[in-house]
């Protein structure tokens, strides 16, 4: 009988062990994956700074992509810091930026009016998404919304 | 430069964004420098056309544009831009592969200065070998022995535009169907005699929006590179005959393809299963010496279990 109960405690510490372990492999390799896309998020947003910088450097304003287009008031989706700065730099030279749509609805007392994407908003002549890693699944998400061009921050620094 | 010293030529199909960020990335230098770049696009639609045209209205006179019609064959536009480019010198690029001319421009000046048939970059092998950071070539089997692996890159040879005919690339085009371009560059040496430099710099980026290349979004990465590389190696003129040993396994030795962590992400991206292996058996004990056990003990493994391990390796997985 104590053999068999030793037995018993001895296979159960080793299922509850492997339990374990496989448990932080599965873990660990969820979170090597997230983190790899977070190191793929931030070569785009290297590339995207680094090219915007060297725009600045050269005189070339952000806000020739909207006149080239015809585009006079835009709203702005992802109010972080790429966002401000498009719309620090935008404003200055005429572009409207009539309201932007961000997760933190409280965090910014700014000109530029939050709304949520249940709000009922004017129409633009575009919306400019600032998050380029996740253009494709915000674009399907409000392009039911919009009948105007959903554009992603990167096809205007690129483009200019 | 000199006017139509030396063209960049861009051939691709439906990437607009590969191109949209290679154009920004190297227009202005290649403006500064008088260098073309010239975009050869098969895609199925006109988004990379209205790219390019946008370009072109706001000033760069020295990018140009040439549409083919969907689906044409890489080697059918490389045989127009080797042809009929009409520059001094030509520098085929793959639309992912940024060149950083800023980086590269003095010494690309020196290689034209010096007339050179062919300039090779590449950044393979040990560097302490290469005084000076470069070699040069006058005997072509030598050259095509140590420069074979970075010839085949998109991006990695600068080719004088006067040397390719139509005669000799129709030749390698149904001699050695999708590799008629590196093929080319033996061909047209197959004298012995060649007058090239490798250069062992970086020349080039990698397009942040690139994440696979054609043939591993098509399942055929094993297949190119162990099958159809090792007969375009046997099928070089006999003048090669030499080195062929050596480049059947060059490919692998300086790109890691076989190696035990990009196995794993082959496995786990579909590019290695059991069907591929057994297609390309034959070829892979030829290109590669990694075990065949190893490649059974992956291949048996699930695909979800390969791309967790293929994690830990340190890769990064995207979906195909």
């Amino acid at each position: 009988m104590k053999k068999i109960g030793g037995g018993l405690l001895v296979g159960s510490v080793i299922v509850i062990s492997f339990t374990g372990i496989w448990k932080i492999i599965v873990k660990a390799g969820t979170t090597i994956a997230e983190k790899n896309k977070l190191v793929d998020k931030y070569k785009l947003y290297f590339c995207l700074n680094n090219k915007w910088i060297s725009l600045k450097e050269s005189n070339k304003r952000l806000s020739r992509y909207f006149v080239e287009n015809q585009i006079k008031s835009i709203a702005v989706y992802g109010l972080g810091d790429v966002g401000l700065n498009l719309c620090d730099e935008i404003m200055k030279d005429g572009i409207e930026v009539k309201y932007a749509f961000d997760g933190n609805l409280i965090r910014y007392e700014s000109l530029i009016p939050i709304k949520r994407l249940e709000d009922e908003v004017e129409e633009v002549d575009a919306v400019v998404v600032t998050i380029p890693d996740e253009f494709e699944a915000i674009k399907n998400n409000i392009g039911v919304k919009f009948s105007c061009p959903i554009i992603s921050i990167d096809d205007i620094v690129y483009s200019v | 430069m000199k006017d139509r010293e030396l063209l960049i030529a861009v051939p691709t199909a439906n990437h607009p964004k590969l191109i949209m960020f290679y154009l920004a990335k190297t227009l202005d230098a290649a403006l500064k420098h008088n260098i073309d770049i010239c975009v050869y696009d098969a895609s199925s639609n006109d988004e990379t056309e209205k790219i390019v045209q946008k370009r072109i209205s706001q000033g760069y006179h020295n990018l140009k544009y040439k549409k083919y019609p969907e689906n044409t064959l890489l080697e059918n536009r490389c045989e127009d831009i080797y042809v009929n480019s009409g520059y001094g010198y030509v520098w085929l690029c793959g639309d992912g592969c940024v060149l950083n001319i800023d980086k590269n421009i003095d010494i690309v000046r020196n290689e034209i200065g010096k007339k050179k048939d062919l300039i090779c970059f590449g950044c393979f092998g040990n560097a302490s070998v290469y005084a000076d950071g470069y070699k040069e070539y006058t005997n072509s089997v030598e050259f095509c022995k140590e420069c074979f692996t970075p010839s085949t890159y998109f991006g990695g040879v600068i080719l004088k535009g006067s040397l390719v005919s139509k005669d000799l690339f129709d030749y390698c085009r149904k001699r050695y169907w999708e590799h008629a371009v590196p093929a080319v560059y033996y061909e047209l040496f197959k004298d012995g005699n060649i007058s090239a430099t490798y250069i062992h710099q970086n020349f080039c980026e990698s397009s942040v929006y690139k994440k696979h290349s054609v043939a591993q979004k098509q399942r055929r990465d094993i297949y190119a590179f162990a099958q159809l590389f090792t007969e375009t190696i046997r099928k070089l003129p006999d003048i090669y005959n030499p080195v062929k040993k050596d480049l059947e396994k060059a490919l692998g030795h300086t790109t890691g393809m076989y190696s035990w962590c990009n196995l794993w992400l082959m496995r786990a991206e579909g590019n290695l299963n059991l069907k591929i292996y057994i297609q390309n058996r034959k070829f892979l004990k030829i290109a590669s010496d990694t075990k065949q056990w190893l490649y059974i003990l992956i291949i048996l493994c699930p695909a979800k279990v390969a791309r967790r391990i293929a994690l830990y390796l340190g890769n990064f997985i995207y979906d195909i």
